[in-house]
């Protein structure tokens, strides 16, 4: 490449390219290009338009928009005669009477109200300017209606608790008297009597006739063991091998397992005496569920067994 | 002035301040205040403050719909029927036949189709210029009525009035207190936009039906009340009991020189009276008898 005769004056000057020098001879076109990834603006592409003026018409709102929960019927601010002023809060006593979810969605109700009329009240105030207090009036009013509601569900809480300890004294003697008038029910009056017994057990137990609403705990542990035992008691005069169960676990079952056994089978004579044996073949495997871990295992028994019903409905 | 008064506190001692006016220049204030306001904004009886303000029906009395007879002043004896009660005088608005005041209206408060200056305007009435008129049977002419006016009313008992939806006092003449005059019907209102049907309102959907279980979801329970609350009765800390309690006064001198005396006296051993004592004690009251018997 370098010349040998005009050595470097000559090379050097080739070599070293500036602005006086020859440009560097353009690239080969490339072959493989590949688009760009993104396209942007550049001077030759803008175009000039017409101005857009700022009206409200060149804005368009969803009907569904969720801040339309702010205004009533899609107004700005409402006139003071279509304000409802003649309606009262609610009572203390019709409040007492819903149940809560009632309570609950009237809450909110009464919420979403409220936030429409302090939107108006605020712009009343500082757009308007002006010191009328009618839509404070009425939000005043739903205010009222709210504290009852707190109001009603505390007042059922303290209820709830202190029956809940009055209860605890008495709770024997009574489990005590409905065993005796269940068990003196004739043959003919099953269906009554066992209805009466699914509702004792979620009175007094909290055990839900569906099972995947229960909450495994120690209340409902011990209303399986007293149901199971109930059920044995009433077919044991019927079925001597029920009979001779109820005897060799002294007359009450005390363990989980056999308890859920019991529990699960149904009101009729067959499903007990089937639940029996398979009792049976739980005593002649020597299993049994410790007191320690009842609630864990019969946790999960109740799970399986919610879930092996929802396949069924599924199923169905 | 800002509009944020809805929101905040901050500042209201001052507006407060503003708004209290010393008793002794209430008058004063009221003739300016006569004196700047426009004729057709000025009551004919003297507004009343908010806590005169009637409330109740025992208070107003007569209701919309009530024919009563004018007995002072210029329309005296003029019989007419109220209109509304006017809130702010606590007067009440007659119709027509009523008083009335022509006063000039300024072009801005023209009200739509007005072509003149001067607008009659009903003038509010106050409760002891008003008797109440009725029709009772008359005992001359039997199966006929009579108009009356009622001088004084009493108000015996109450009932649920269906018209107002509210218990309502019966309305009795004062010294034949069986003669009761119901109350006027007033105008039929359709429910309005917040009401609640009836029969939504009283269906009962709580029913107690478990011991165990709560009714309320123990996720809503801090929403229902704050368990912490130091307002809550029972729950007194020591800080408390400390506000609540007044704190011991030291003892004086004399009363811990007293105290020293008595603990003293409590300790030392009691006498005991024994027949010598005895003995001088009678010998005592026998020689007081027989000087003075």
């Amino acid at each position: 490449m370098i010349s040998a005769r005009r050595s470097l004056h000559v090379t050097a000057r080739a070599w070293a390219r500036t602005k006086y020098t020859k440009p560097k001879p353009k690239p080969k076109a490339r072959l493989n290009v590949r688009s760009p990834m993104q396209i942007t603006h550049h001077d030759n592409n803008l175009q000039v338009t017409a101005p857009i003026p700022p009206a409200a018409a060149n804005i368009t709102t969803p009907d569904d928009h969720p801040l339309w929960q702010f205004f009533a019927d899609k107004k700005y601010l409402r006139k003071f005669d279509e304000l409802d002023v003649d309606s009262r809060p609610w009572t203390i006593p019709e409040l007492r009477r819903k149940s809560f979810e009632d309570l609950h969605s009237l809450w909110y109700t009464c919420l979403k109200e409220r936030n429409v009329l302090a939107r108006e009240n605020h712009l009343l105030k500082n757009d308007i300017g002006s010191n009328q207090d009618s839509y404070e009036t009425v939000s005043e009013k739903i205010r009222t209606t709210m504290w009852r509601i707190r109001h009603v569900l505390s007042e059922r809480d303290w209820a709830f608790k202190l029956a809940q300890q009055e209860f605890g004294s008495e709770k024997e003697v009574f489990l005590q008297e409905f065993e005796a008038e269940f068990l003196e029910a004739p043959t003919a009056e099953d269906e009554e009597v066992f209805e009466k017994l699914s509702r004792l057990q979620y009175s007094v137990f909290g055990i839900s006739e569906y099972i995947d609403e229960n909450k495994v705990d120690r209340a409902f542990v011990d209303g399986m063991k007293y149901v199971a035992t109930l059920k044995l008691k009433k077919f044991a005069s019927r079925q001597k091998e029920v009979e001779d169960l109820l005897q060799q676990s002294n007359n009450s079952i005390s363990d989980a397992g056999e308890a859920f056994v019991l529990f699960t089978a149904e009101n009729t004579l067959e499903s007990v005496n089937e639940a029996c044996d398979v009792i049976k073949e739980l005593r002649a495997k020597n299993s049994s569920v410790s007191r320690y871990e009842e609630l864990e295992i019969v946790g999960g028994y109740v799970k399986q067994l919610a879930a092996a019903q929802d396949e069924k409905t599924t199923s169905a | 002035m800002s509009g944020y008064q809805h929101l905040s506190k901050a500042g209201s001692r001052f507006l407060k301040q503003v708004e209290r006016r010393p008793k002794h220049l209430v008058d004063h204030f009221k003739k300016f205040e006569e004196k700047s306001m426009p004729s057709f904004l000025v009551p004919s009886i003297p507004r009343v403050e908010n806590d005169q303000k009637f409330q109740s029906v025992r208070e107003w009395v007569f209701m919309p719909g009530d024919r009563v007879v004018i007995t002072r002043g210029r329309w005296k004896g003029q019989i007419s029927v109220i209109q509304q009660h006017d809130k702010e005088t606590n007067g009440f608005i007659l119709d027509e036949n009523g008083p009335t005041k022509t006063v000039p209206v300024p072009k801005q408060f023209w009200s739509e189709g007005q072509n003149s200056h001067m607008v009659t305007f009903p003038i509010a009435v106050e409760k002891k210029d008003l008797k109440l008129v009725a029709d009772i049977d008359d005992p001359a002419a039997p199966g006929q009525t009579k108009t009356v006016a009622v001088r004084d009313i009493v108000f015996k008992g109450s009932y649920f009035d269906e018209n107002y939806k509210q218990r309502m006092p019966f309305r009795c003449v004062s010294g034949q207190e069986d003669l009761v005059i119901p109350w006027p019907r007033p105008e039929p209102k359709a429910d309005a936009e917040l009401a609640t049907p009836a029969e939504v309102a009283r269906e009962q959907t709580f029913w107690v039906e478990s011991i165990a279980k709560n009714p309320i979801p123990e996720g809503a329970l801090l929403t229902v009340r704050n368990p912490h609350s130091k307002w809550r009765r029972g729950t007194l800390s020591a800080r408390d009991i400390a506000k609540l309690v007044a704190p011991k006064m030291p003892l004086t001198k004399t009363k811990k020189a007293y105290i020293a005396e008595q603990k003293e006296l409590a300790a030392a051993p009691r006498r005991k009276l024994t027949s010598e004592d005895k003995e001088l004690i009678g010998s005592k009251i026998f020689q007081h008898l027989k000087q003075h018997l």
